[in-house]
């Protein structure tokens, strides 16, 4: 596993941020979704506190737009039409594409989508970039779905807690670099690890990572569930003054799965 | 600069379950499109597509993106008998996962709302990493993770495999894997991307493309992996280059200057000039837009434009599968040393300048493949038969 | 006409959520495409939607689309045109 260094990191938080939206640019305002909206906020307040430009992009989603595409088949099975825009912004790249150019960053765009596991899955995505692919510009973002929360009675107890997390919508921006140099916070991530029946919290305390020292460890639970909950939790550590090394778990009912990321100060 | 072995592949297409057979239909010319009816599209004319005729084990799988994906992958294991206690870690490229199963349960749910009761075994299919759980389950994966960057994600797949080699891993697969769905059918049809009467790679008249479905998998190995398990590689991935357009993000940039900086990477990585490659399977999805720009891109990095060819009319477009599925004929055109044909071509455009070579046996040395998706999202790969650097 | 031309402005400003622009604000002879209302490729294919779904229009490809899409006269023009008979 390895480490990076976090240059910068910024949030957007909508349950906790009201001035998010006076951000959005006019012309994202009128057709894009929401996610890019905060993706694009967050990002613009990430670089705005560095003084880096990055070199390539990873996105991390569990859902990607899916309120655009409940949209576009809303249209097909209601009237028979569906509407282009809503396709474009369904597809759960779109919002790295849309970052690269309007960023104008032309290196490697990925996209990683494994759930609540999906930032931890980014930061592991890392360790395949070549050193001229950095700093790159990790963000990770989810909006909560009306559909969801109705249909959420109905779904298992784990995909239950993921989905009503308070801190399940919103976008974090992280800027990486690979030296460890700087006296920067640096991160390290498992990446998803499948783990079958085993107990979350069994696989949790086998899988912790041994950079030395007793680490505090905050299990998605505590972690406020959502599929975010991973980076925001990255984003309380950066912003903490007296933090002390934190390992974050995250787990993936649907794939039955967790993850683990590391934040040394 | 290290070179990943290819030690297995597996593909299941609408040609037929498993490489050799598909290769076979890839090597004929075979026109793969057929009227689709395997449910109502609401078109007035439903499109031509590549569907899977039949999916193997369908049944026990929770969805048909899964089920393809894991007869592919049990393909491209099959080669290890004894994995002697080496991990598998699995990388999974998909656009929709299982998207044809969560769409029909969104739909009654809009006519019946009891039908919520079933959202926990009907909803989650979409959800990619769901898919991968899955292979890791029947797999025996260790690891994983879910790439999803629309129809380059294949070959984005096939590159970071071979990067995790470099970074410690010891056996990488890479499946991916899309099934149509009437999202993503009347999704392209929205965007006028589809041609009415089948894509036309490289032809003056062709007007869009033509959606396929499948998977396709390939087990890349380290070097201690290959010793270990005793197994002769097939090809060797050499280079790998992930590059993004910055220019639009449903139309490719007109002079293809991402594309171009991808095959570069992916040659400098493998330490090859352009004159080393012996064929181009291209991304060539048969959109007026893309074809110009794949060869505007070859002619900027090609002194001499080799033989290339597109695989789409035969495969139909099969999103996330289409950069790994079309990489394992590429790895058989190798093999068996012939350039691929290209069917659905028929009349050459000016515009273009060049035109996809026809079926001849020909030594191969190396393949690039390409694959290019929304939002300007490229991606490259040069496979070999031997490692270089 | 005149009619058609005044329910087809307010028609493309709600599909294409232009919600700083009145409807007599568009100029019906400017061009459509990267013209005054900054509207792209894109959001042609909704014009698109717009022209099946209220009229029952379709443009067969896209070379007649970048006719039709040159002008709120010209795509007037063309429904009236084209539009099934009643």
């Amino acid at each position: 596993m390895r480490y990076f260094s976090i240059i910068s990191a910024a949030a957007v938080i909508p349950s906790v941020d009201e001035a998010w939206a006076g951000e959005i640019p006019a012309s994202m305002r009128r057709r894009d979704p929401r996610i890019w909206h905060m993706a694009h906020v967050a990002v613009a307040r990430c670089i705005a506190k560095s003084q880096s430009h990055p070199a390539s992009i990873l996105t991390a989603t569990a859902l990607g737009a899916l309120d655009e595409t409940k949209n576009f088949l809303d249209g097909i099975y209601s009237d028979g039409f569906g509407s282009p825009k809503n396709f474009i912004a369904s597809v759960h790249n779109g919002m790295a594409g849309k970052l690269s150019l309007d960023l104008k960053i032309p290196g490697p765009n990925l996209t990683l989508c494994d759930g609540p596991n999906s930032f931890a899955s980014a930061i592991a995505a890392c360790e395949c970039l070549y050193a001229s692919d950095f700093p790159v510009l990790v963000v990770a973002v989810d909006e909560s779905v009306e559909l969801l929360d109705r249909l959420s009675p109905h779904l298992s107890e784990p995909c239950r807690r993921v989905i009503a997390g308070s801190k399940r919508e919103g976008a974090i921006a992280f800027i990486l670099s690979d030296t460890l140099a700087g006296g920067y916070p640096r991160i390290g991530s498992t990446g998803p690890l499948f783990i079958g029946n085993v107990k979350p919290d069994e696989a949790f305390n086998n899988n912790i990572p041994n950079a030395g020292g007793t680490p505090t460890v905050i299990m998605p639970t505590e972690a406020g569930g959502g599929f975010i909950a991973a980076a925001v939790g990255a984003f309380d550590f950066i912003a903490d003054p007296r933090r002390a090394r934190t390992v974050i778990g995250s787990f993936s009912p649907s794939s039955k799965s967790i993850s683990l990321i590391d934040l040394c100060p | 600069m290290t070179a990943a072995a290819i030690i297995g592949m597996g593909a299941i297409c609408s040609a037929a379950a498993g490489v050799e057979r598909g290769f076979e239909a890839i090597r004929q010319g075979t026109d793969g499109l057929s009227r689709f009816d395997a449910f109502e599209t609401g078109l007035k004319l439903a499109p031509l597509c590549s569907p899977v005729k039949q999916v193997p084990g369908l049944s026990q799988a929770p969805n048909r993106t899964a089920a393809m994906a894991l007869c592919a992958a049990q393909e491209a294991l099959a080669p290890v008998h004894n994995r002697r206690n080496l991990k598998l870690h699995i990388i999974v490229a998909t656009t929709v996962a299982g998207m044809s199963r969560s769409e029909v349960f969104y739909r009654k749910f809009r006519e019946d709302p009891t039908t919520a009761a079933l959202a926990a075994q009907e909803l989650g299919h979409h959800e990619p990493t769901a898919l991968s759980g899955f292979l890791c389950e029947n797999l025996g994966g260790a690891s994983f993770c879910t790439l999803s960057t629309a129809c380059s994600t294949g070959l984005h797949a096939v590159g970071m495999a071979k990067r995790s080699l470099t970074q410690g891993a010891d056996l990488c697969l890479a499946v991916g894997a899309d099934a149509l769905s009437l999202l993503t059918i009347r999704g392209f049809s929205s965007l006028m991307l589809i041609d009415p009467s089948g894509c036309k790679p490289f032809d003056k008249r062709r007007a869009g493309i033509s959606l396929g479905e499948g998977a396709a998998a390939m087990l890349l190995a380290s070097e201690k992996a290959v010793r270990l398990l005793g197994v002769a590689p097939l090809a060797f991935v050499t280079g790998w280059g992930a590059t993004a357009d910055c220019h639009h993000m449903t139309a490719p940039h007109p002079a293809g200057d991402g594309a171009m900086r991808c095959m570069r990477a992916a040659l400098n990585e493998a330490g090859l000039t352009p004159a080393k490659i012996g064929l181009i399977v291209s991304h060539g999805t048969a959109t007026p837009d893309n074809d110009l720009a794949e060869i505007t891109a070859l002619s900027s990095v090609f002194a001499v434009v080799p033989p290339f060819c597109s695989l789409k009319r035969t495969l139909g477009h099969t999103l996330a599968a289409s950069g790994i599925l079309e990489a394992v004929f590429a790895v058989c055109a190798m093999q068996h040393g012939c350039i691929l044909p290209t069917a659905g071509f028929q009349q050459p455009d000016e515009a273009i300048g060049r035109s996809p070579a026809r079926y001849r046996e020909q030594p191969l040395e190396h393949v690039l493949k390409n694959a290019f998706g929304f939002g300007g999202n490229n991606a490259a790969a040069v496979i070999s038969r031997e490692a270089t650097g | 006409m005149e009619q058609l031309i005044e329910t087809l402005k307010k028609q493309i400003i709600t599909s294409l959520k232009l919600s700083d622009v009145a409807p007599q604000d568009i100029d019906v002879d400017a061009p459509l495409i990267g013209g005054p209302l900054g509207i792209d490729s894109i959001d042609t294919l909704e014009l698109l939607v717009l022209l099946e779904k209220e009229y029952g229009v379709t443009v067969p490809d896209v070379n007649v689309g970048r006719q039709v899409f040159s002008s709120v006269k010209s795509l007037a023009e063309y429904i009236k045109k084209n539009r099934p008979k009643e």
